[in-house]
């Protein structure tokens, strides 16, 4: 007798998709991306094209740096004054899992978020909630604490900002390793300027490099056939955005993408995926990878320089992987990590300024 | 804090301490590891009138490795023992001193009689052997004895990786405890040698989650559950006290 098996349920994740046109007023393509900070990767697919063709040499910053410090570091007064309010600095912790270690973040905004397990909470003293996402019901195994570095009341001398001082140099004095970016409003002051300032209260700090790398494709032979008005497949003659999503990350992951009837058996035992209908016949692929802490002002100079571009190709996508153990994904939202972290998304640019924004949201995560 | 944990990495059958799986489920991403040895009742030794069994530690050479790995200082590597127990064996006061060397005592009984004299004995885990056709009959009232005394059963999930008859015996064990206890008092462990067998602790959440468990719970058994256990156990070993505080260095 067979043993009745669960039902299996997949983990919940959310596709959401959004069509208008860039000069559109109630667009919402760069809201989106400037809400989405902590990103880890830049992929370019520029179909029927080459590298030669591409023109696009990375203009964004092709440095990042890497310190061990603590959070008391990041409440001085003079670190806030000098660096927060005078530029965009993004902060987060790495090589820490969300979900069973401690994570701090600093987001454009100047808001420090921390996600905390029990113990480091009950240790450290500041008021904060019980995460969203906690694992078990009814036993609270992670906290968040948030604290607006920028309010006028965050002052030496009140109330709060004095209990936060003492508990982050008395009780909670862990170190972090945390990689950051800052892209400073006078453009006279060198970025470098904050890991020279940590370097000065002793902590380490070093300049890491991005890796980018490009490369032709020639094995991707066929791509789908765009309506950019129409992004089901309610209309015969283009494909449907989720057969565009599935594409996207065949090519991503160098999955071999042909036609059925020219699939071998051999092929067939590795993959059977096939190009959705109806699709065109390239000449290949050019991908561009960008892998590091990329800050917003470097996905939103690609993407200007994308728009430039894009009109000798057709469409071009601009895909966008954010950090699977960052506290926030979109916005202030938090962002959790049951058996996936994803939160990505995709632009896909068509040479009349009309786009489609794909986010791919995990499970614990809000819709933006 | 929770971390993911394999409780059963057993020694080699020729004794020797399993490095190269200790690396590996490292490298998967495991923060506690506790390597089992596996003995009968028969096999401990009676040395000067008391028994003794040799616990095999880790060399001197494989810490000094382990220490420069990126996150290897922060693995906890533990000892365990696990008696295997039949209705017509018990463990004797004699005995007791040889097992309480080991951080975890776990027993593996062979018939559902067996099961129910572990009530009495003080032990960690209670591991279920998926290779043993039918032995097993587990009533509601013995489950429920189980969960009053806070011990957990174990299953394995190497076993199974091999040996397709053993998951079904794996499979029908795991429905049987999730209907009487909600996979409340359940772990999961590889128990084997070879590094091949090894999953990481997200694959496990999801043989759970084939198991029948919620992937809530499921990742609650890998993450938190097994390490209630060590918890559990080092409570038990501090004998007399039943407040152990230990100066930690800030």
């Amino acid at each position: 007798m067979s043993i009745p098996l669960p039902a299996l349920c997949c983990p919940a994740s959310r596709l959401v998709i959004e069509q208008s046109h860039i000069n559109h007023p109630q667009s919402k393509l760069y809201k989106h991306i400037k809400d989405h900070p902590f990103n880890f990767m830049l992929e370019t697919f520029i179909p029927n094209c080459r590298n030669e063709e591409a023109n696009l040499n990375y203009i964004g910053s092709s440095k990042y740096f890497e310190a061990r410090i603590q959070i008391s570091s990041l409440i001085h007064k003079a670190f806030i004054e000098a660096f927060i309010k005078r530029g965009t600095l993004q902060l987060l912790s790495c090589h820490s899992k969300i979900d069973d270690e401690d994570v701090i973040s600093l987001s454009p905004s100047g808001h420090l978020v921390l996600h905390l397990t029990k113990q480091s909470y009950q240790q450290l003293g500041i008021d904060g909630k019980p995460s969203a996402y906690n694992v078990k019901k009814g036993s609270q195994s992670k906290y968040v604490v948030e604290i607006d570095l920028t309010k006028p009341f965050f002052q030496p001398g009140k109330k709060n900002y004095e209990n936060a001082r003492n508990c982050f140099a008395e009780r909670h004095t862990q170190y972090y390793n945390v990689m950051f970016t800052w892209t400073p409003m006078d453009e006279s002051i060198a970025p470098v300027s904050v890991c020279r300032y940590f370097q000065s209260i002793g902590y380490k700090c070093k300049e890491m490099d991005v890796e980018l790398s490009s490369q032709d494709m020639p094995s991707v032979v066929t791509c789908p056939v765009l309506n950019p008005h129409h992004i089901s497949d309610e209309t015969e003659g283009c494909a449907d955005y989720l057969d565009l999503w599935e594409w996207l990350g065949a090519v991503s992951c160098d999955v071999n993408v042909r036609e059925k009837d020219n699939m071998k058996d051999e092929d067939l035992y590795v993959s059977t995926y096939t190009c959705p209908q109806p699709h065109q016949h390239i000449q290949g692929v050019f991908r561009e990878t960008v892998t590091g802490l990329i800050s917003i002002t470097d996905i939103l100079s690609r993407l200007e320089h994308l728009r430039e571009h894009s009109p000798a190709h057709g469409w071009c996508v601009l895909t966008v992987h954010g950090f699977t153990d960052a506290p926030v994904s979109w916005g202030s939202k938090e962002h959790g990590f049951l058996m996936d972290g994803d939160n990505i998304y995709s632009v896909v640019l068509f040479s009349d300024g009309t786009y489609w924004l794909i986010s791919g949201l995990g499970s614990h995560d809000a819709c933006p | 804090m929770s971390a993911p944990c394999d409780l059963r990495a057993s020694v080699t059958s020729n004794k020797i301490f399993p490095e190269d799986y200790i690396l590996q489920a490292i490298k998967l991403g495991y923060k506690t590891i506790a390597v089992d040895q596996t003995i009968t009742l028969a096999q401990l030794e009676k040395v000067h009138g008391k028994f003794q069994f040799p616990v095999i530690q880790a060399p001197q050479s494989f810490l000094d490795k382990l220490s420069k790995l990126e996150g290897g200082s922060s693995v906890k590597i533990l000892s365990r023992v696990t008696v295997e127990y039949s209705a017509q064996t018990r463990f004797h006061k004699q005995i007791k001193p040889a097992l309480e060397k080991f951080d975890i005592i776990a027993a593996r009984p062979q018939d559902d009689k067996a099961l129910e004299r572990l009530l009495d004995e003080e032990i960690d885990i209670i591991s279920l052997d998926g290779g043993l056709k039918s032995a097993y009959f587990l009533k509601k009232e013995l489950i429920k004895k189980v969960m009053v005394k806070d011990l957990v059963f174990e299953l394995e999930y190497a076993p199974c990786v091999s040996d397709s008859s053993v998951m079904g015996n794996t499979i029908q064990l795991a429905q049987d405890l999730l209907t009487f206890c909600k996979g409340k008092n359940l772990i999961l462990s590889s128990g084997h040698s070879n590094p091949l067998y090894i999953r990481g602790p997200y694959d496990v959440i999801n043989l759970a989650v084939l198991f029948g468990l919620p992937t809530n719970l499921a990742k609650e058994t890998v993450f938190g559950g097994a390490l209630n256990v060590v918890k559990y156990a080092e409570g038990r070993k501090s004998l007399s006290v039943n407040i152990d505080i230990n100066q930690r260095k800030v």
